[in-house]
């Protein structure tokens, strides 16, 4: 007897509701673009609980898509009902929430409802956004290789004869000119050979370019072909063959030497961290090359330059230190005396 | 409770039963430039024949909107075999193609040999012969329709196929009572001849959705009062009840295999999507969510299922493995998208998509995202593909009524079906 005096209850409840939810409907911008959902929700509720209304309703059903229905209210009818009969077999049925009469649990059931809502509206916002971020990140990855590509064009149409072969462009997951090259990707390439900068390496450029065995032949004819562009003093060029080449003959004993010139090159751009790097590569990679002492004196004013005081006060030490007899050696002290005060 | 119980009137009808009307193809939107083909009355001899194929070829030609048939008045000549041709007369008429045939007839059998020419080349092209029992002119002169259209198109032609929907009619109010509802589901060819009741009810039919064998299918209907699952076999009209859970009870979608269906229950709560195996009946639960899951359509593998949900506050389509539950939104362009199915490749999908303008048809690229909206009118719903892929059925509203309408993947070609007593819904294209 208890349970059916329950059971009225809920059906008194359930037109209270539906009332509720035509109100919002009217209101509530949100349900409004959900129309079809939930008029064609209202109605099979209406329909599943008040039967003889159901035959004069049914002709508006029609009018709606489907068969979708809701409802936030149905279902803890349901549940209660199917607890009751079934013992709620289910595991994963949610907890039935108690309807009584008492209004305050009428006004949490309220409160729940809206809170779905709003946990509804949240979801879609976050569903959106996670769409737009991979949207950009992917955007971002599909320009950079449009402009790693172009670049690639351009070294290769820079270097003219020197012959280029690139190890990378296998790696590469788009579809990339067969041999190309890059100033960016042969930098980042050539610092992710040093572990201290590598977490700085983006995961794209990551990709560990196999040494490649190029003759010596070629590849000191194409070193000198930059040399002579720094010699020239076409130092856009320059830098650009050098780079190239870097990245065309990674195994060549010229390398340290194109480091060497990259440095140099871009220091006199200005161009500070770009030169820090190349020096840095030169002077980790290559510690007992003969411009050691040089670049270090460089790598110093560098860090001086760029401020950082203590690094450059230890880098230029470090030239008296290891490297005495150097050429370097009395310029550093000079620097160290007069400008390093 | 229960003073006035629902007296629900439902009869299953084996199909020869034809009771409802043809609906009858309007085109409305051809391709650009159709190709010109001359199909001649075909020469019958033998037991007497009430369907004229060589018109039934000329119409479903004409409905995929690639072909143009050229009026039979203005032929010089009836040729029936290859010697009797002159293609110069048919070059002279602007033909491109031209498609010839004999039938023969006895009291059991239909025979019709056909040959297709290249009016250009002078060369045949298709030189066969399609038999059947007598009184099934039509499905001879579709299976005709199809190796020509397969030939000329390369692809596979969908004019023997069938489908369902549901109609409904309703009768005039009388002594001041609410008018009455009847609802019928219809089985008819694909150009919406041999319309056939299969089922009949004073209550709602919904969803109907064909096994992927054709043999069977599977719809909604509120019979006893409240929504059911039914599964019927369509050759005898056997039917079975399979799911009267409390609440709803919907949107069947049968699995590539033809073992399981996928359908929504709110059993549990609110409506969630289930899988059961038709044949031992068991349940299993794919999503739980505080919001509405419904209308699911299974990936060609078989493996996952899309479907409708407002978890996001709006209806969009997500996809959710069935091995795990991982669950991923796959619509983002519009405030609304639902009742997606998926194409056979299961890489782009057709769905209903609401824009400015109201409801329309629109396809997705799944990898992309990229949204294509293939139809203008603003009620579009339910939409049906083609078994091959290129056409697809959906309802929409036409001078104030639901009619059925079909469109050209590539937009180019459209079709309305109406109906001329009757608002029909819901349409489902067999897939064979």
């Amino acid at each position: 007897m208890m349970n059916m005096a329950n059971n009225a209850v809920v059906e008194f409840m359930s037109v209270k509701d539906i009332t509720m939810n035509a109100k919002s409907a009217l209101s509530g911008l949100a349900f409004l673009l959900m129309r079809p959902f939930i008029l064609a929700a209202w109605l099979t509720v209406t329909s599943l609980f008040f039967a003889p209304f159901a035959l004069s309703q049914i002709e508006v059903v029609e009018a709606e898509p489907a068969v979708i229905t809701d409802s936030r209210y149905p279902q803890t009818r349901e549940t209660t009902i199917v607890s009751k009969v079934l013992g709620n077999s289910m595991n994963d049925a949610p907890p039935p929430i108690a309807l009584s009469s008492d209004s305050g649990n009428a006004g949490l059931f309220v409160q729940l409802q809206d809170l779905q809502a709003e946990v509804r509206e949240l979801r879609g916002l976050l569903e959106q956004q996670s769409y737009i971020i991979e949207q950009l990140s992917q955007k971002r990855m599909d320009d950079y290789l449009d402009l790693d590509r172009r670049i690639g064009e351009l070294t290769q149409s820079a270097l003219s004869g020197a012959p280029v072969k690139s190890a990378s462009a296998s790696n590469q997951p788009q579809s990339n000119t067969g041999g190309s090259t890059s100033t960016a990707r042969s930098y980042s390439t050539a610092k992710s050979a040093v572990p201290a900068n590598a977490g700085s390496v983006s995961p794209i450029v990551k990709a560990a370019v196999p040494p490649v065995a190029s003759s010596a032949d070629v590849a000191k004819k194409a070193y000198r072909a930059a040399y002579q562009k720094v010699k020239d003093r076409q130092f856009d060029q320059a830098s650009v063959s050098l780079a190239a080449f870097i990245k065309a003959h990674p195994q060549s004993h010229y390398v340290p030497n194109a480091y060497f010139w990259l440095g140099e090159l871009f220091y006199l751009e200005s161009d500070l961290p770009k030169s820090k790097q190349s020096f840095d590569v030169l002077i980790k990679q290559y510690p007992k090359h003969r411009k050691i002492a040089d670049a270090k004196f460089k790598l110093g004013k560098i860090y001086h330059q760029l401020g950082d005081n203590k690094s450059a006060r230890s880098m230029l030490e470090s030239v008296l230190n290891d490297h005495p007899g150097s050429t370097a050696a009395n310029p550093a002290r000079e620097y160290l005396n007069n400008s390093l005060r | 409770m229960g003073f006035f119980k629902a007296v629900a009137v439902v009869s299953a009808v084996m199909f020869s039963q034809l009771v409802a009307a043809d609906l009858v193809i309007e085109v409305t939107d051809w391709v650009k430039d159709p190709t010109k083909i001359a199909i001649v009355p075909f020469r019958h001899e033998g037991a007497a024949i009430d369907q004229d194929m060589a018109a039934v070829v000329a119409a479903d030609l004409t409905r995929s909107g690639q072909f143009e048939a050229l009026p039979r008045d203005a032929m010089y000549s009836s040729p029936s075999a290859a010697d009797e041709v002159h293609y110069r007369d048919w070059r002279a008429l602007g033909v491109d193609y031209l498609l010839i045939g004999r039938s023969q007839a006895t009291n059991k059998s239909v025979t019709l040999e056909y040959e297709l020419f290249d009016v250009h080349r002078q060369k045949s092209l298709i030189k066969s012969r399609v038999g059947n029992r007598k009184g099934a002119e039509r499905a001879v002169a579709h299976k005709v329709s199809d190796s020509v259209y397969q030939r000329l198109t390369g692809i596979a032609g969908a004019f023997s196929t069938r489908m369902l929907y549901v109609s409904v009619k309703t009768s005039p109010a009388k002594n001041q009572n609410t008018p009455k509802q009847m609802y019928q589901l219809i089985l008819a060819d694909a150009d919406g001849a041999r319309a056939r009741e299969i089922l009949k009810s004073s209550e709602p039919i919904l969803s109907p959705s064909w096994s992927p064998d054709g043999k069977q299918i599977a719809y909604v209907s509120f019979e006893s009062s409240r929504p059911a699952i039914y599964r019927q076999v369509i050759a005898t009209g056997e039917r079975e009840k399979l799911t009267n859970f409390r609440g709803l009870n919907s949107a069947p979608s049968w699995s590539p295999d033809g073992k399981r269906l996928a359908m929504v229950l709110s059993k549990d709560g609110n409506p969630e999507l289930y899988v059961m195996e038709v044949a031992t009946r068991k349940l299993q639960r794919i999503t739980k969510n505080s919001a509405i899951d419904t209308e699911p359509s299974w990936m060609p593998d078989g493996k996952s299922l899309i479907f409708t949900s407002d978890r996001g506050g709006r209806p969009q389509i997500y996809r959710v493995d069935l091995n795990g539950g991982a669950t991923k939104r796959i619509t983002y362009t519009g405030a609304y998208n639902a009742k997606a199915s998926l194409m056979a490749d299961g890489k782009s999908m057709v769905m209903v998509h609401r824009d400015d303008s109201g409801y329309h048809i629109a396809w997705q690229e799944l990898a992309t995202g990229r949204l294509i909206i293939l139809t203008g009118s603003s009620l579009d719903e339910s939409p049906s593909l083609s078994p091959n892929g290129s056409m697809l059925l959906y309802a929409t509203k036409y001078q104030g009524r639901g009619v059925l309408a079909a469109v050209s993947l590539d937009g180019g070609v459209r079709f309305r079906l109406p109906s001329p007593s009757s608002d029909v819904r819901e349409p489902a294209w067999s897939p064979n």
